[in-house]
């Protein structure tokens, strides 16, 4: 039982990090579905990364470099889609929708090429260094097991969670960005920079995204690329709506998203139910969307100009 | 002697060929409430918006306190203490009151929300507001969102309120709420310009009233020695002679039959009230009114596109004398009674046309349930396109041109072109002429003309005052949703339908009593 909820926190948090990077990114007004390529391009990104830094230091990594390199690596990959996401949507006003699907197929075809390009045992070494959990942890039984004995990816996610509902909830930041995805004109009007939050928010969003990626790679596969990530990117987006909009609320529903996906393992049943159990999440974002569309509470819906373009001569 | 609070010197703004505002010479002094009058289009929000730093003018200046001023955004206005309350407010529904409030201030402060409801709390009880900070927009009245929008601007220090048609959403007496505070905030030295078409709020609130027409300042008068007809002959000037033929209604049949229409909109607001009046065949009734009495909402009901909460419409079919209701018909099933209306709505690219669509298959759009096999019939929707290109000379590289390529009179010649030829017995026309230029204007005229001798009623939405006059048979004013009157065209005056454009029927007893003169 331990041993399932602790998959489940590992897969869970994986997701958590694409869910808080989307979330931010839809307060800002953009539907980016460019999330499971953005996935895959920053687990690529921090893979190569970890695999440069190998090469340099002749196999004697430093860990927290190890851990650093592809952490910053992955950031910026993650980034750069979505500075390309904005330009393409913002600057050349594209429609977002399309910008993403675009760069969703673009992700998954660049991060093949790049890891495949590159020799594993290079970045899978550094997964042990992502694994690393604290060394007391297996001394204090179930407890330990179950909140310590974690790497450092999966309190990454979390605090990232927490700090992201802080800064939307409680932060004239915050307020600005809601604002931004809720009404730009309305915000362009009271002086904010329409144009500057939605980059901005885009690219932070996507920054985090991409270590969802990294994250499946180093800690939940132990270092072994898997061609399923984009899958995992659209988990997230599901997640997004799961949870409401909000990061902090996320964390536990990213614990019971992973929960049902990774069930199946430890399940006695047969194919087809694990099939059924992987079929889960998607199931209850659709219940939850049926909900929250019923009750109509104006707090739960997505932001108001979701996948809206603005241009600010359309007064 | 004092310097005014806000000065406008020479100040002109075109919008490509069109002149907003011309050479406009305004001054606002330090206390006092200058209500700005004009006819819709003649310019009054260009101005203000360029003083609020959504536009900027092309020429002339702006002083604050005697000091020439750039505003080239709304935060350089707002630095200046100019603060402008839009007609459409710029407010985040699922923000509260003080975090709306707060909404782009950059000064530097902790973020804190108690202390900014505190703030609101201290303003609105400084001028006696009704306002729960907490409040989340969604959940609150109309009243109660411009009371935001209010103290927004006070919150970030103005000095000068811009208020565009503040009470075009308000009941009676929550105008009277809100003149009070307006009083208040006077008296505290605040300087106000309230943007209003209603004659008796300008005489009730103002201290000064400056009116503009065409895009050009007339005067600037003190409200205690001037009085309603001088204020409106400035308004609308002096008649101007058009020269568009106008022949005598043959053999006119009540056609159309309005009952007591009245209509609620989602914000409890009358958008129609209690409107009864009948259509005749081969008359051009004229619909006058400030723009947003009531006039989108009137078509839209009879062409079956509007909810009524009350009232009927009976329809005279001409083909088998019956009479046929049409409240809470759809339009198709309105076309399957034999019940024929054309409608060209305000919107020409909104719901008239697709703009990324030919003109054969904008024809198309009205013709193809007629079809009996699988495939489209294009033969005759190109026929027609064609026949409209060359007899309403549209210009057009071809009939398979998208029309949003098109230019504007272009378009609402196809539009026009395209209801005229679905052969209808009732026609209406809202603003069809709107940025047309005059020939284009005439042939829109004659268009309409030819369709009333052919015995059509036609129903004509306009906003220029002399074209109603000299195309229309009758003129139907209607204010605040209610019918202020229905006037003989060819007796009537320009300043008695500007005193009736401008009337507060809110009050008064049904004024909607048809007039039976024939």
């Amino acid at each position: 039982m331990i041993a399932f909820l602790v998959s489940a926190i590992r897969f869970g948090m994986t997701l958590l990090f694409g869910s808080t990077g989307e979330t931010i990114t839809e307060k800002s007004g953009h539907l980016n579905l460019g999330i499971p390529g953005t996935m895959c391009v920053g687990a690529a990104s921090g893979c190569v990364a970890a695999s440069l830094y190998y090469t340099a230091a002749s196999g004697n990594l430093n860990p927290v470099l190890a851990v650093l390199i592809p952490l910053l690596a992955t950031f910026a990959g993650g980034a750069l889609m979505g500075l390309i996401y904005s330009f393409m949507t913002v600057t050349l006003r594209a429609n977002q929708n399309v910008t993403g699907l675009v760069l969703t197929t673009l992700g998954v075809g660049i991060s093949d090429y790049m890891v495949a390009g590159i020799e594993p045992h290079t970045y899978s070494s550094a997964s042990i260094f992502f694994t690393t959990s604290l060394p007391f942890a297996k001394h204090l039984g179930w407890f330990g097991e179950l909140f310590l004995s974690y790497g450092i990816m999966i309190y990454l996610a979390i605090v990232i969670a927490i700090v992201s509902s802080l800064v939307l909830n409680k932060t004239k930041l915050g307020l600005h960005l809601r604002a931004v995805g809720e009404s730009p004109a309305t915000a362009d009007a009271a002086g904010i920079n329409v144009t500057a939050y939605r980059y901005g928010a885009t690219c932070i969003g996507c920054g985090i995204a991409g270590l969802g990626g990294l994250t499946f790679v180093m800690d939940y596969m132990l270092g072994n690329w898997e061609y399923v990530i984009d899958s995992i990117g659209w988990l997230a987006v599901a997640l997004v709506i799961f949870t409401v909009w909000r990061p902090n609320f996320g964390i536990l529903c990213s614990i019971i998203f992973g929960a049902f996906y990774v069930a199946s393992s430890y399940l006695n049943i047969d194919l087809a139910a694990k099939a059924l159990f992987k079929m889960l999440p998607y199931v209850v974002t659709t219940i939850v969307l049926i909900i929250i569309s019923m009750m109509n509470r104006k707090e739960d819906q997505p932001p108001a100009s979701l996948g809206l373009n603005y241009y600010r001569e359309e007064r | 002697m004092e310097h005014a609070a806000l000065e406008l010197r020479h100040v002109t703004k075109t919008f490509g060929n069109v002149i907003a505002n011309n050479n406009v010479n305004l001054d606002l002094r330090r206390g006092e409430i200058l209500a700005l009058l004009g006819e819709n289009g003649c310019g009054k929000t260009t101005l203000m918006n360029m003083i609020a730093g959504i536009y900027f003018p092309d020429e002339g200046e702006i002083l604050i306190g005697g000091e020439p001023v750039v505003i080239t955004s709304p935060k350089d206005a707002f630095r200046y203490g100019i603060g402008m309350i839009h007609q459409h407010f710029k407010l985040i529904d699922v923000f509260s009151a003080s975090e709306n409030i707060v909404l782009g201030i950059e000064n530097g402060e902790k973020y804190r929300l108690s202390a900014v409801n505190d703030r609101v709390q201290e303003i609105a009880d400084k001028y006696g507001f009704h306002i729960d900070p907490k409040k989340k927009i969604h959940t609150m009245s109309v009243s109660e969102k411009q009371t935001v929008e209010i103290v927004k601007v006070l919150y970030r220090g103005a000095d000068i309120l811009i208020l565009d048609e503040p009470t075009a959403v308000l009941t009676p007496q929550e105008t009277e709420k809100l003149f009070a505070v307006l009083r208040r905030m006077r008296d505290d030295g605040k300087s106000i310009i309230i943007i209003t078409h209603k004659m008796h709020e300008v005489l009730s609130i103002s201290d000064r009233v400056a009116v503009l027409r065409k895009g050009e300042h007339i005067a600037t008068v003190d409200t205690a020695t001037t009085n309603e007809n001088e204020l409106t002959e400035m308004m609308i000037g002096k008649k101007v002679t058009l020269n568009i033929d106008r022949s005598e209604p043959k053999n006119p049949v009540s056609r159309l039959t309005v009952n007591h229409i009245t209509s609620i909109d989602s914000d409890g607001v009358h958008t129609l009230d209690d409107i009864s009046f009948t259509a005749y065949s081969g008359e051009i009734l004229g619909v006058a009114g400030i723009a947003g009495s009531g006039q989108r909402e009137l078509l839209e009901s009879i062409a079956g596109l509007h909810h009524m909460t009350e009232g009927e419409i009976l329809y005279n079919d001409p083909t088998s004398g019956h009479m046929e209701n049409l409240r809470d018909k759809t339009p198709i099933q309105i076309r399957e009674l034999g019940v024929r209306l054309s409608f060209v709505p305000e919107d020409r690219l909104g719901m008239g046309l697709v703009g990324n669509m030919d003109i054969i298959d904008n024809m198309m759009l009205r013709s193809y349930r007629r079809g009996k096999s699988l495939f489209l019939d294009r033969k005759n929707p190109k026929d027609l396109a064609i026949s409209i290109i060359n007899n309403l000379e549209v210009v057009t590289p071809s009939a398979s041109t998208p029309v949003r390529r098109l230019s504007g009179g272009n378009v609402q010649k196809v539009l026009v072109g395209r209801e005229i030829a679905a052969s209808p017995t009732v026609l209406m026309a809202a603003y069809p002429v709107r940025g047309l230029d005059i020939n284009s204007s005439y042939t829109i005229y004659n268009l309409l003309n030819e369709q009333k001798e052919k015995g059509v009623a036609v129903i004509f939405v306009g906003e220029d005052l002399d074209v109603l006059l000299e195309l229309c048979d009758r003129i139907m004013v209607i204010s605040g949703g209610k019918i202020s009157g229905i006037v003989d065209a060819r007796t009537t005056t320009k300043e008695e339908i500007g005193l009736l454009m401008t009337k507060d029927v809110s009050h008064t007893a049904s004024a909607t009593k048809e007039e039976t003169k024939r």
